[in-house]
Order: structure tokens, then C-alpha cells, then sequence
């Protein structure tokens, strides 16, 4: 039933290579889930998310630092290797300087017709992000309007939000299937779902998913075993969340940029467009590298945890990722005092599946409290 | 084979004076109760103009100069390092906060005493972690008003 998402998710580059052959149109590569995609879909563009192969590589090297991110390292190196040779344009909004420093590195060294750093503020909690956030987006809108040759109208633009915000609110009704007692999808295939999204043409997405809306309340719900919630650093690593689940345990819920970070939030339509694009990005549900001076994500962490009856927390950090590290002791004290207990794990380009699962069996056997010598 | 020219070199003449001041400065900064003047916490970078601009009775500890001051002391850069550590923050952070981080969460200052509370956080944002750095300070010392500027480097 979920087959066609996981399909997407694993030949992104194909598909995306035969949607320019059937289209005709421009592919944008983006670095990271502030793009303001909508605009690029108005223009007949398709923007596709660059994330990682989770294989070791040696190309990086020379360009980025080895202490950063290794999320932004393996992102590089699909460039580096001809993986996306198909794309157009490349475009980040700013968002934290690792994963920046790949896509300069990439500017530089992976050439493509058209790139664009887009002045995302960082301070969204500040009055003046909205009002400076749309006057970027007019020129971004110029930048692309230019190198498409295609003048994008009012029209084009309600009719990329509608289709962005439906996807949202089909992601949300799937979403909302995970609360049920037995739920009927694995947080795995939540994420093959979630990753899809950011690589596919979203109407082509919320078509698949309308009909798996309607088959899915007939699909046998699954024994969740321990209802479990998994948050942190960006996270597509489908092998991890595979193992948890085949230990007894359920990701219900999800904080990830490749998850519902990506899609909680829709833009609220209003007659200034790029105004209520801006608007979207700016009060977004934040990566943790906007959010501040307060630390308003905690709340809503701690809402899903609710709303999902959570019973642990996975907190997942790409090493070296410091905005989330500057977070996660705020956040499991968090949630160890709402009464979720968490286990804290640092992720690389690939993980220590036997050694985390060791891990994560003491820890689900923790939140059991089972008894060791029945 | 070209013979490497060796130059005379000799220690700074200035060097004793410029520790005198830098010491000055940190003492001005815990001190600055008594003086009736009040303490502000922010990085090197910040506009410290604006602050300056509230009298001469308001003095600043520049954040990371502090840490590298506490670095150059072996012994109690360790035992910062390892209470932020315990604290749950990760060791790949950058050092000059966890430094920083030790020494409040030891309430002990370099100078000597407890740590000296800020009055008030004014900081701009130059790389990832910097608005976030005070964030954890606040978390630490709550209570303290803090203003961050977004400088998107």
C-alpha cells in the first residue's frame, strides 16, 4: 500500500530525471526545509531536497571542515560524485553554517545555471523577520522569474500554495492515524512518506496519499508495542527507525526536518502572497538554529508528546550539530519532567546498528520496567 | 644552500602592562555593583557601542576573551569543561562556551569570588551558536533579561 512512497524515496534521482524528460521543466536543489518551495513551484520548477547516501566517502575533504556536520559532508559528496547531475539551480535559505558550507562548496565546485543564497533570518521571534523575510522573497521571486523566463503571476502563486498547503493537511491526516491505540503505519514508513514529499511534485505526492488515506483505516493496526517519539538533528536514516521498530516499539510521532517540522505549518492565504509565504517560514514550527531568544519548540514537543500518548523519546543528534546540542539538555529535561523518559544517541553518515540496538532494547526494557529476574 | 638570518628578538616591554589592564577589566566587571554601575555578558563581537552609550558605569565581560583567559588556566579550564559536560552538554561544542558555561555553573570566577551575574544579555548572533550560547546562560542563571541581534553569517 506504502510501497509507492518507499519507491520514490529510494530512486529520487530517476524520478526526478523523468519528470524533466516528461516536462521539460527545471529541477532546483535545495539545502534545507526554510526554501520557500512555493515559489519555485509557481515558476514550474521542481524543487528537490538534497540529502545524504548514509555511505562513507572521501571527497569532501578538501572542501568542508571535518568538524562539522557529517549530514552536510554526505550531502557535498552527492555532488561531488555526479549524483545530481540533473539539477538546474541550487538554492539554500540560511539556516546554520554547516550545512551553508556545503552548498558553497558546491557553488564552487559542482557548477550548475543558476544558485541562490536566500537571507532567511535567524531571528524569526524578532518583529522585523516577516517584513525583511518578504523583501527577499520579491527578489528571489525576480531571481527566479529571470532564469526561467516565466513571469510568475498572483495566480501561479495561490495555486503552488494550495497545492503545498494540501499537501500539508493530507500529511497531518496521516499524521493523525499514528494516535490511534493501534496504529496503522510504522514511523518508518511516516518517514519514507515525509522524505517522498520533499523530492517528488506535490500533487503527483497528495494524490498517492489520498488513496492511501482511504485504504489505510481498513489496514490492520499495529501492536505499537512501546509508543515512542523520535526528535533531534536532520534524520533520514529509514535503517535506524527499522530496527527500533522491530524491538518492540513504535514511533508514533516525530521533530524532524524530514518529518512534520517539514509540513506542520501552512501558509495562510492573504492578498500580499509573498507577505503570507513569509509569513509560514517565519512561524514555522523552528529548527533550533532560529529558535531563539525563548526556546519555543519545547512546548511543542512536549504537545506531541502528549497528543500522541508518548511513552520515550529517541533524541537523535547528528554529531557536531550544534544548534541541536545547544537544545537537547533543555529538551529531555523537558520531557523528564512531563514524564517521558529519553534516550539521548549521536548519529553519523552511518549509524552503529548493533551497538544502538543494545541500547535501545535497555532502554525500551526501562520504560517497560520490566522485571530482569521474573 | 641559503643560511637561515636569525633577528634578536625580545619579550613585549608592554607585556606586564597589558595583563595589569586585562585584569582591570575583568575586576571592573565583577566590581561593578560596588561601583553603583551595572554588568552586561555578550561576545567579543557585539556592538558594544550601544551598551556603552548607558554611561561609564556599565562594563561588559567580553565572552569568548573570558573562556581563553580560563584556558591559559589549565587546572580550572578542566574542571569547567568536565562541570559542563556533566551538566549534559556535548564535548564537540565549541570551547570557549563550555569554558564559559564551567565557570558559571562552579560559581567561581577567574578573579576570584562567585561568578558575577550580568545584568543583562546583549549578543549578536555570528555563528550558530552564539544568541544560543546566552540562551544556555539563561537556562543556567535565570532571570536575566537578554537581547540578541541576527547577524546571518
Amino acid at each position: 500500500m506504502l510501497n509507492q512512497f518507499r519507491d520514490w524515496e529510494r530512486n529520487r534521482h530517476e524520478y526526478a530525471k523523468a519528470w524533466k524528460e516528461r516536462t521539460g521543466g527545471k529541477v532546483m536543489g535545495y539545502f534545507c526545509t526554510y526554501a520557500p518551495e512555493e515559489i519555485l513551484y509557481a515558476a514550474g520548477v521542481l524543487p528537490v531536497r538534497i540529502l545524504g547516501s548514509h555511505e562513507p566517502q572521501d571527497v569532501t575533504e578538501p572542501h568542508i571542515f571535518g568538524m562539522f556536520c557529517p549530514f552536510c559532508r554526505d550531502c557535498l559528496a552527492q555532488g561531488l560524485k555526479g549524483r545530481y547531475d540533473y539539477l538546474d539551480g541550487i538554492m539554500i535559505s540560511q539556516s546554520c553554517l554547516h550545512i551553508r558550507q556545503a552548498f558553497t562548496s558546491w557553488q564552487k565546485h559542482v557548477p550548475v545555471d543558476f544558485h541562490y543564497y536566500l537571507c532567511m533570518p535567524n531571528r524569526v521571534q524578532s518583529p522585523h523577520a516577516l517584513p525583511y523575510l518578504a523583501g527577499e522573497l520579491a527578489e528571489f521571486k525576480t531571481a527566479v522569474e529571470k532564469w526561467t523566463g516565466k513571469t510568475i503571476s498572483d495566480a501561479d502563486l495561490d495555486k503552488a500554495i494550495e497545492v503545498y498547503n494540501e499537501n500539508r493537511r493530507l500529511m497531518r491526516a496521516v499524521y493523525e492515524l499514528r494516535k490511534d491505540d493501534h496504529p496503522h503505519l510504522t514511523g518508518e514508513e511516516a518517514m519514507e512518506m515525509v522524505i517522498a514529499s520533499q523530492m517528488i511534485d506535490k500533487a503527483e505526492h497528495s494524490r498517492q496519499i489520498k488513496k492511501i488515506l482511504e485504504q489505510l483505516p481498513s489496514r490492520d493496526g499495529r501492536d505499537p508495542g512501546t509508543r515512542l517519539m523520535i526528535l533531534g538533528s536532520e534524520d533520514d536514516d529509514i535503517e535506524f527507525l527499522n530496527m527500533v521498530e522491530s524491538c518492540g516499539a513504535t514511533f508514533v510521532v516525530d521533530d524532524h526536518c524530514t518529518g512534520s517540522r517539514y509540513f506542520w505549518n501552512e501558509v495562510e492565504p492573504s492578498d500580499n502572497r509573498l507577505e503570507a509565504i513569509a509569513a509560514r517560514y517565519v512561524h514555522r514550527v523552528p529548527c533550533p538554529s532560529k529558535d531563539w531568544e525563548d526556546r519555543t519548540r519545547i512546548d511543542h514537543i512536549l504537545r506531541l508528546a502528549r497528543d500522541w500518548n508518548v511513552a520515550g523519546a529517541v533524541v537523535i543528534q547528528q554529531k557536531f550539530c550544534d544548534p541541536h546540542e545547544l537544545d537537547i539538555p533543555a529538551i529531555r529535561e523537558a520531557l523528564d519532567r512531563n514524564g517521558t523518559k529519553t534516550l539521548f544517541l549521536e548519529f553519523d553518515v552511518t549509524v552503529p546498528i548493533g551497538q544502538f540496538k543494545v541500547r535501545v532494547e535497555a532502554f525500551l526494557e526501562m520504560i517497560g520496567d520490566d522485571d530482569l529476574f521474573d | 644552500m641559503a643560511t637561515k638570518q636569525k633577528y634578536e628578538t625580545q619579550p613585549l616591554k608592554c607585556w606586564g602592562r597589558a595583563k595589569e589592564i586585562r585584569e582591570n577589566f575583568y575586576r571592573d566587571y565583577a566590581q561593578a555593583h560596588e561601583k553603583g554601575g551595572l554588568r552586561w555578558a555578550g561576545g567579543a563581537w557585539t556592538f558594544g557601542a550601544i551598551p556603552c552609550g548607558l554611561g561609564d558605569d556599565v562594563w561588559s565581560i567580553t565572552s569568548e576573551p573570558y573562556a581563553a583567559s580560563i584556558a591559559a588556566n589549565k587546572e580550572f579550564s578542566m574542571r569547567c569543561l568536565e562541570a559542563t559536560e556533566r551538566a549534559g552538554y556535548a564535548r564537540d561544542l565549541c570551547s570557549y562556551m563550555r569554558n564559559y558555561w564551567g565557570s558559571v555553573i562552579l560559581n567561581e570566577y577567574l578573579w576570584g569570588g562567585p561568578f558575577p551575574k550580568p545584568d543583562f544579555i546583549w549578543q549578536d548572533h555570528i555563528c550558530c551558536s552564539h544568541a544560543k550560547w546566552y540562551q544556555v546562560v539563561c537556562d543556567l542563571e535565570p532571570g536575566i533579561p537578554q537581547f540578541c541581534i541576527d547577524v546571518a553569517v
